[in-house]
């Protein structure tokens, strides 16, 4: 039985079949050293269990606990090949649902009177061009939202040195995002001053588009997102990206004080 | 509870039954080596991967005149996400790239241009042995600098540029081979620079590779999907369709048919989860990769996302075999399939 395994024609012999007229027959056995196959053998299979473990923890998450405490372990062990070899993906293409989107909405412009802010949104189609340089940019605006912590501790970190450890670190970094991104606006725009804001598109359902007669962009599916607990429910805005001459919110400094209009940067 | 049987008789049915288990688990290992051997080691051409280096290197070209287009507000001093930033995201994991220490515009350039000659070089098939790793390490580079605004195409691209680096990729269909052709015409010995377009056990290697971590990507994708509420009941599709952000045909009016966007939802769910067992048997594959090119080319046209679409089919095309490739090579470009 084996040996008639081991006779049996590999893909190779039957694409050679087809094509002996052309190319010479390629031989089924690896003129490698069963050394160096055991060597490669090894490395292989390392390297596919790195492939694995990645979306492997990242699919064992649950609201009960961080991940599977062996799904940990494998990514663990692996971490520095996986990380610098760019294997850390979960493969979550539009999943679990596909979800809203998030923008940047920026208000930008001088301080000083008669100039009005201008409201500068990421991404936007009609600016950004071609489609890839347009996706980075939605990336970004996606990065932002997902980097988000709030200011406040969380309750369960006040006896939790871990949980705490974690909001601080996670703070510093959304903090740390969002100055990033506003001064890139003060710099390309030379703006004095930015108010960057995290905005969420919700998808309609058909009840909206098909009855109501919603369009995608309806102004009724933007809303801004609070950037404090203690902020209530994320408010709607009307105009969804407010536009030039709207009334402007307040602006800030470089320090994050107000600034009021005419008043010194 | 053991059988009542005389010590010579049970003695002997006891070394026949561990003789026989002994050589069922030998025959199981050497059966199991060679379909091992053979899976790996089989030598293979590499005109598939010739294929792939093509399509890869130009997306790799294009992906850095996109990066070009605004390169100082992507990797410069100010921008969106300056060096200092990435460091910090990254502390503590071993995602390094030496740009995000770079703030020299000169420099920045000087590397970019670097970049894109090594994507020129890598898809037409120059110096291969020097430019597939190069460009792997490159647009590594990139990755690690560019987190924030990275998405499944650099994954799929990361994934290509690793594996084919790993094969003689340029041995067909590149500078290297027509070099390696003039330098054979002109009686010279050959040279390691310039691959050989025989049939090697690193080609099939980078190959199961490519092809195994696909369907890693896909056994992920498809299963995260159950999760959802949205996949099982139809609606998931309608969602992707009313996504302004990502739109770029309006295909609304396909919600005026929702046994058609269930059927899509649940054909896709079920494609995507089981591509890791239909890919491989000779029947069932030609439908699954059909049907990678139907999705794949939906999400390029329907969804904006052309670049991202147009690789996940390329890196399909790892499942077609080196002699189809070539056929279809030599058909497209009318010219013999020995050449």
């Amino acid at each position: 039985m084996a040996k008639d395994r081991n006779t049996a024609k590999t893909p190779n012999h039957q694409e050679a079949s087809v094509a002996s007229n052309e190319l010479p027959a390629p031989v089924s056995t690896s003129p490698w050293s069963s050394k160096w196959r055991l060597i490669l053998s090894i490395a292989v299979t390392i390297h596919m269990v790195a492939v694995f473990a990645e979306p492997f923890r990242f699919f064992t998450r649950s609201s009960q606990r961080s991940f599977s405490p062996d799904a940990g372990y494998i990514r663990s062990w692996l971490s520095a090949y996986i990380d610098f070899t760019y294997l850390h993906h979960g493969y979550f293409f539009f999943a679990p649902n596909p979800g809203p989107s998030h923008l940047i909405s920026a208000q930008v412009g001088k301080v000083t009177p008669p100039n009005q802010p201008k409201e500068i949104v990421i991404p936007d189609k009609t600016v950004q061009w071609p489609r890839l340089y347009y996706h980075r940019h939605f990336m970004l605006s996606e990065f932002l939202h997902n980097s988000f912590a709030p200011p406040e501790q969380p309750a369960e970190a006040i006896n939790d040195p871990v949980i705490d450890q974690q909001w601080r670190r996670d703070r510093e970094l959304y903090v740390a995002v969002k100055s990033s991104i506003e001064n890139h606006f003060r710099i390309s725009e030379k703006s004095e001053a930015v108010i960057v804001r995290r905005i969420e598109h919700a998808l309609p359902n058909d009840i909206q588009v098909y009855r109501d007669k919603w369009k995608l962009n309806d102004p009724r599916l933007y809303i801004v997102l609070p950037e404090s607990l203690a902020e209530q429910t994320p408010t709607l805005i009307n105009p969804p990206l407010a536009p030039i001459g709207s009334p402007p919110l307040p602006l800030r400094n470089d320090s994050g004080a107000e600034v009021v209009e005419g008043g010194s940067p | 509870m053991k059988p009542k049987v005389s010590n010579s008789a049970g003695h002997i049915a006891t070394r026949d039954t561990q003789a026989t288990w002994t050589a069922n688990t030998l025959s199981y290992l050497s059966d199991f080596s060679t379909a091992w051997n053979r899976f790996w080691f089989t030598p293979a051409f590499s005109h598939t991967l010739g294929v792939l280096r093509i399509a890869t290197g130009a997306m790799l070209v294009y992906m850095h005149l996109v990066w070009g287009s605004d390169l100082l507000s992507f990797l410069g001093p100010d921008a969106w996400l300056t060096g200092e930033v990435i460091r910090l995201i990254h502390q503590g994991d071993y995602t390094w790239s030496y740009l995000n220490y770079i703030d020299s515009p000169a420099m920045l350039w000087a590397h970019h241009l670097l970049m894109l000659v090594v994507a020129l070089c890598f898809a037409v098939g120059l110096g291969t042995r020097i430019t597939a790793p190069l460009a792997w390490f490159l647009n590594l580079m990139y990755c690690h600098r560019l987190t924030g605004h990275l998405f499944g195409l650099d994954q799929v691209m990361m994934l290509l540029l690793m594996y084919l680096m790993l094969a003689p990729c340029g041995s067909v269909y590149s500078i290297d081979a027509w070099l390696r052709s003039k330098r054979k015409q002109a009686g010279k010995s050959p040279s390691w620079w310039l691959p050989d377009a025989t049939p090697s056990s690193a080609t099939q290697v980078a190959t199961r590779l490519m092809q195994l971590h696909l369907c890693v990507i896909y056994l992920f994708g498809g299963i995260s999907k159950l999760r959802g509420e949205m996949w099982w009941d139809g609606s998931a599709l309608w969602y992707a369709l009313v996504n302004w952000e990502y739109q770029s045909i309006d295909a609304v009016w396909l919600g005026h048919y929702p046994t058609l966007l269930g059927a899509l939802a649940h054909i896709t769910i079920f494609w995507e989860t089981f591509y890791c067992a239909t890919v491989w048997p000779r029947f069932s594959r030609p439908w699954t990769l059909a049907l990678a090119v139907a999705v794949h080319g939906g999400i390029a046209i329907g969804l904006g996302m052309i670049t991202f679409g147009l690789m996940m089919i390329v890196v399909n095309l790892s499942f077609i075999s080196p002699i189809t490739m070539r056929a279809i090579v030599a058909k497209i470009t009318r010219r013999p399939a020995s050449e």
